[in-house]
Order: structure tokens, then C-alpha cells, then sequence
């Protein structure tokens, strides 16, 4: 079922809302750069640094997501839509992880090129940021090549 | 003039005034100052250089690159707080323009996130710590910062010494 149309200024911005559509269960895609990884002594290996979860610029910007479920309603496969550059990664989270996290989930359609377009808004402290690495799921691994 | 050579050139520029800042720091400099020009900073400025030259749109969504003024602070911060022997950072974009410095070892991660010129939210977990570490909003004084860094220094230093 469609969104409805999110709250919009007088200029047409989208302003932070937690969006009723977007159900707890409802899957979050947040797409991840290889430039967010890091080496950890820890793992011995390499994980995502937490700022690859980060809000946009401006008062109003809020972290960019894809809203899985209005992908999979528009007949697409989210681990294809949402690999765009094919270098770029997704991890997953569930819209109730984020609103526990004190975080507002919402809608913000990108037209014509991402109409699944979301974001997430709140106060991402490094505490909040950690805690958002620490809950993400991969959801799409970067390509081996 | 094409991107590429607007970035070096502006990273020579970058490089000098690294000097003047260190000597300007004269509470964390005496040890850089007689060294020699500060080689051990080229792998960080050669990572400034590769973030302040990324394209728009490489997180996926619109994030443009590291703006030349956060890249420029945060070679001055690190001129200042970051000991030659202590281990190099890990340097990662932000999707504002913004970047983050990090350090992580066994036992203690600090992270450096440079929102703008005098404008860092310094984070730092140790072994052992009972809550999500500690975070401070610094603008000009980087003194707890560089005390973090010898410290991390020489917990390096006293493992390789354990191991040995």
C-alpha cells in the first residue's frame, strides 16, 4: 500500500516525521560505501566505522535510507535496487530498532530516481552512532571483484 | 583547471601550513619541531587528498566529498595531538562533507569526528569501561585529545615490550 505524502514546508521540504505508514516490522536499508570500513584489532578484521551512519547536512537532514517494503511492493529486488553504484554495500535494520534508538522514521521520496527514498531523524551522538553499527545486519555484502 | 590539480595544489599548501601550525603549537611540538618535515603525515595527507577528491554520490545516496576546509583542520589537529610513534589513523568520510579520524586497538578506540573547523566530537572507549565511553565537544584545545593518544602510545609500547 502507498505512503501517504510526507509533511512538506512551504518551500517543499520534507520535514522530520516519524511516518505512520512505516510499520515496526518494516525493513530499513541503510547503503554503505567501502570507505566506511576500518580495521579493528578486535576482530582482526575489518567492520563499518559508525559513519556510515550519519545524517546529511542542515537542520533538516536526516540519515538516507531505502524503505524496503515499498520497493518489494513496486515489484523490484531490494538487494538489486539499493547496490546502485554496483560498488555500494546495504545493511538492514527493522523500523522498531531505530525508533528504540530515540530515532524518527520517515518518508522522503527522491523523484524520478529513488521514489522509495526514507530518512531517519534524531541525534546521532558517536554513542547513538555506535549502537547503530553494532544493530545493522548486512543485508547486501560489497562484490568480491 | 581540472579537480585533480586544484586538490594537490591545494594539498602543498596544506603541507606548509602544517609546519607553521606545528610550530605554533608549542605544548605538543617540541618533539616535531627540529624532526625532520614531517614525513609521517604523508599517508594522511595522501587520504585527504583521495576524500577531498571523491564524487558526489559515493555513499549511494548524495553525500559530496570532504570539503578542503574540514581536511585542512583536521591535518593541523592531527600536526598537533597525534605522536609521531603512536599508530597511524584511519581517516573516513562523512556523507556532509565532514570526516572522522579513528584510532583502534586491543584494549581502547578514539574517534575524532570533525563535523567542521573547530567543531569535533571526540569519543573514547577503553578496556574495562562501563558505559558507551566518553564524548566531548572540542573547538581549539585538543589537550585531552593528546593526552589519549600518548596514552594509547605507550600501552602500544609496554604490549610490544610484554611480547618480546
Amino acid at each position: 500500500m502507498p505512503l501517504d505524502p510526507p509533511p512538506r514546508n512551504d518551500e517543499g521540504e520534507v520535514l522530520p516525521h516519524d511516518h505512520a505508514g512505516i510499520d515496526q516490522a518494516d525493513g530499513i536499508i541503510r547503503r554503505v560505501s567501502p570507505q566506511y570500513m576500518v580495521d579493528d584489532p578486535k576482530t582482526q578484521g575489518k567492520r563499518l566505522s559508525s559513519m556510515a551512519f550519519q545524517p546529511s547536512a542542515g537542520d533538516r537532514g536526516g540519515m538516507s535510507v531505502d524503505l524496503q517494503r515499498l520497493i518489494e511492493e513496486a515489484g523490484l529486488d531490494p538487494r538489486q535496487f539499493v547496490v546502485s553504484p554496483p560498488w555500494i554495500g546495504a545493511v538492514r535494520f527493522t523500523a522498531g530498532a531505530l525508533r528504540a534508538e530515540g530515532l524518527m522514521v520517515g518518508y522522503n521520496p527522491l523523484l524520478p530516481e529513488n521514489p522509495y527514498h526514507g530518512e531517519v531523524w534524531g541525534n546521532f551522538t558517536t554513542r547513538l552512532r555506535k549502537r547503530l553499527a553494532a544493530l545493522a545486519e548486512w543485508f547486501v555484502h560489497f562484490r568480491a571483484d | 583547471m581540472t579537480q585533480a590539480t586544484t586538490t594537490i595544489a591545494f594539498m602543498c599548501h596544506m603541507r606548509a601550513e602544517t609546519r607553521a601550525n606545528v610550530v605554533s603549537h608549542s605544548a605538543f611540538s617540541s618533539r616535531r619541531v627540529s624532526a625532520p618535515p614531517h614525513d609521517y603525515l604523508k599517508p594522511v595527507i595522501d587520504r585527504l587528498d583521495e576524500l577531498c577528491s571523491l564524487e558526489t554520490g559515493w555513499d549511494g545516496y548524495v553525500a559530496p566529498p570532504v570539503s578542503f576546509s574540514s581536511a585542512y583542520f583536521a591535518l593541523s589537529m592531527l600536526a598537533s595531538v597525534w605522536p609521531p610513534d603512536a599508530a597511524e589513523p584511519q581517516i573516513v568520510p562523512g556523507s556532509s562533507g565532514d570526516l572522522q579520524v579513528e584510532w583502534h586497538s586491543d584494549t581502547t578506540d578514539i574517534e575524532l569526528h570533525v563535523r567542521g573547523p573547530n567543531n569535533v566530537r571526540a569519543w573514547r572507549a577503553t578496556e574495562g569501561s562501563i558505559d558507551d565511553g566518553e564524548e566531548l565537544h572540542l573547538t581549539t584545545d585538543f589537550k585531552v585529545v593528546a593526552g589519549w593518544l600518548a596514552e594509547l602510545s605507550e600501552a602500544s609500547v609496554a604490549a610490544r615490550s610484554a611480547a618480546a
